[in-house]
């Protein structure tokens, strides 16, 4: 008696999973159709219909009275423009513009207190908050190619596990 | 009993509707190569509740128009730190991923030692890394 009630629930349950899994299955839409469903058709114009030749005149009209207008608002500047000279661009990052000369006592100072920084901490062992706020004072004075050099060596250091970043991150 | 085979459909139908609707996760990572060469993780790593060596964290950071960062430490301690100059093909490029970064992101990083400056940077955002 007890067998049968068992054979009668383990059905039951198979019949519950095989309704539900198919339940479910049939409630799944279709992908495609549906995204295909989603995209509005763009209607397909005859370049040679009489619709679209009859626009043409009526676009250049538009866009001559436009350039018209558009070169006499423009002209007083671009007479202005072709008077100066070129300007002269430097790549990003090589800039030095605004920093005293390389060799200026202040850019000196500035690197060797930023190298006495870095090397302290590579001794040490550990980067910290104040290593970071100490290389931040001097990194107005250093070049990105000075920062470059500086960020190679506590990067490498960080990098081959020889110096532990506790603190901020040392940006420059 | 044809009640009762109903109410049991009814409920095989409840309890499947569970298992077709759960998304896929992964769980937060931070992986950082041999030699640091390289580091791979996801954002939601912060998430993980996994007791761990280290607590892990990926990151990125700069100035405008001044030097990237891309960091992180691993489960087991080990750090990745690289840096993008801007004078760098990749670097208006890296910093649209910086840009981006954020939950459900994967970032990936690699440098060339002994130099620290990141030759590589790859991103992704995907539904299994959200938290």
């Amino acid at each position: 008696m007890e067998s049968g009630h068992y054979k009668f629930l383990l059905t039951g349950i198979i019949v519950v999973q095989i309704v539900g899994f198919v339940a479910l299955w049939m409630r799944i839409p279709a992908a495609p159709s549906a995204t295909r469903a989603s995209v509005p058709a763009i209607p397909r114009t005859n370049p040679s219909s009489a619709g679209f030749s009859a626009k043409i005149p009526r676009d250049r009209v538009l866009r001559q009275a436009i350039d018209s207008v558009l070169k006499q608002e423009l002209a007083p500047y671009l007479a202005k423009l072709a008077a100066a000279p070129p300007a002269q661009l430097e790549p990003i990052g090589t800039t030095e513009a605004g920093l005293p000369p390389r060799d200026s006592a202040p850019r000196m100072q500035a690197a060797r207190q930023s190298r006495e920084i870095v090397d302290r901490a590579l001794a040490s062992g550990v980067w910290t908050d104040a290593d970071s706020s100490a290389l931040l004072q001097v990194a107005p004075m250093l070049s990105e190619r000075q920062r470059e050099a500086l960020l190679n060596k506590i990067f490498g250091a960080i990098n081959n596990q020889e110096m532990k970043p506790v603190g901020s991150l040392p940006s420059l | 009993m044809k009640f009762a085979m109903l109410a049991l459909a009814l409920v095989g139908v409840v309890l499947s509707v569970p298992a077709f609707a759960q998304g896929d996760y992964v769980p937060g990572y931070v992986y950082v190569g041999p030699n640091s060469e390289y580091m791979y993780g996801t954002f939601n790593n912060r998430f993980n509740t996994t007791l761990t060596a280290t607590k892990t964290y990926i990151g990125a950071g700069g100035y405008a128009n001044g030097l990237l960062y891309f960091y992180g430490e691993d489960a087991n301690g080990h750090y990745f730190y690289c840096y993008i100059p801007t004078t760098s093909p990749i670097y208006q490029a890296a910093v649209q991923i910086k840009n981006t970064l954020g939950n459900g992101s994967l970032l990936s990083v690699e440098r060339t030692p002994p130099s620290s400056e990141c030759t590589s940077v790859y991103s992704a955002k995907a539904s299994h890394y959200l938290n």
